[in-house]
């Protein structure tokens, strides 16, 4: 299973790439903006992406639009400061990302999301 | 390719990585042939290494088609309807410059063939680069960013097989079978599907029809979520069809860019056409 992760900020990136460690059969790529998020998504296909909303250049609901758009098997969760706030849920929904998730994001529920995410890439996978 | 510590680096090389600083600047891109003044800049900001295409294994294409746009492009700078609408009198060879950096790069050479086979489209993807630049040479981008943003003004409508939309005025509608949205969602997937071009070349293809209030397509973008190049190029763009599609004097042309400040366009970017093209 391949993910990726993408924040403009290495503390946060770090943060999420520690809680999956350990983890078998699972390759991680980062990326630190969103058009570094769309060139790896071409480049390194992930499965799943963890995607931070607030970045310069390309923001993340942007970068969700626009790889939703081209991909839509890929299963997207956004992480943000501003993930309790109803209108960024609503957008982030709408755009496909099939959660959110409020920073600092905990270990159990990143592996909350990635556990049922990677079970319908699994489910999508085999048949 | 190969990585090559920087005083292993020759004039002539062609790089074969995008390096940027941590503000994003493009500091070196993919596929740019090494000159000396970048080799040296390279070296001032610290960068250690640079992997770059190894000669013996690149393919050249015959680069016929980029020889001839070039000549084609060079040809338009001359042209009185050309200099009084993107006002290139005294910027001709500076853009000149840029443009042969932009054909010099096989990677773009590969796309041509595409575009070619529509004259209209052709033409006014030359014209738009030519425009395109003479805003960023406005803006004051290092020659790099320059050579970048005349590679995403040429492919912008690279999705586009049927000319008869240029002449339409861009709808404040959104739509996903609307021609607008089509041949930008088209240009965006052919460009990203070429690993030699950077994103943000597909990025303008895919966002040069968005609009900074949010009313473009296809995705009602707003603002900060459009790139500063596709904003540009967007501009560019709508200059162009207003004035050799849909038959408008400079003068009307530039009242209807003004008249779209903050709405469809972005008003830095309004700025910068009135400092480039109206002064």
């Amino acid at each position: 299973m391949r993910i990726l992760v993408v924040d403009d900020s290495v503390f946060s990136r770090t943060m999420v790439t520690k809680a999956l460690a350990g983890l078998s059969d699972i390759e991680i790529e980062e990326a630190e903006s969103g058009i570094e998020a769309l060139d790896k998504h071409r480049t390194f296909a992930p499965d799943i992406i963890f995607m931070d909303i607030t970045m310069p250049h390309l923001d993340g609901i942007t970068a969700l639009k626009i790889i939703k758009s081209i991909d839509d098997n890929v299963r997207i969760v956004m992480i943000s400061s501003l993930g309790s706030q109803k209108y960024i849920l609503q957008d982030c929904t709408a755009s496909g990302a099939v959660g959110i998730l409020s920073k600092p994001a905990r270990k159990l529920d990143i592996l909350s999301f990635l556990c049922s995410a990677a079970d319908t890439v699994k489910t999508e996978v085999s048949s | 390719m190969t990585l090559l510590a920087l005083d292993q680096l020759k004039e002539g090389m062609v790089s074969a990585q995008t390096i940027c600083a941590p503000n994003g600047t493009m500091l070196i891109a993919k596929g740019v042939t090494l000159k000396q003044t970048y080799i040296d800049r390279l070296t001032k900001l610290g960068i250690k290494g640079l992997i770059v295409d190894d000669a013996e294994q690149r393919e050249f294409s015959s680069l016929v088609l980029s020889s001839q746009s070039l000549k084609a492009i060079q040809k338009l700078l001359e042209t009185p309807a050309v200099i009084e609408a993107f006002n290139t009198a005294n910027s001709a060879f500076s853009i000149s410059q840029v443009l042969g950096s932009i054909f010099d790069n096989p990677f773009v050479d590969a796309h041509l063939k595409s575009l070619v086979n529509n004259s209209a489209i052709y033409q006014h993807s030359l014209r738009v680069t030519i425009m395109t630049l003479q805003l960023g040479l406005s803006y004051g981008y290092d020659y790099l960013n320059l050579e970048y943003l005349g590679i995403c003004a040429l492919l912008h409508d690279i999705g586009l097989t049927d000319d008869t939309i240029l002449d339409l005025p861009t709808p404040n509608q959104l739509g996903t079978d609307n021609e607008w949205t089509a041949h930008a969602v088209d240009g965006f997937k052919i460009l990203r599907a070429d690993m030699d071009l950077d994103m943000i070349v597909a990025l303008v293809a895919l966002q040069h029809h968005e609009h900074f209030d949010g009313h473009g397509t296809p995705f009602g973008l707003c603002k900060s979520q459009i790139t500063e190049f596709s904003s540009i190029v967007a501009l560019a763009d709508f200059y162009d069809r207003l004035v050799f599609f849909m038959n408008n004097s400079r003068a009307q042309a530039v009242f209807k860019i003004l008249d779209r400040n903050g709405t469809q366009f972005d008003p830095a970017i309004v700025s910068l056409f009135e400092a480039a093209i109206i002064k």
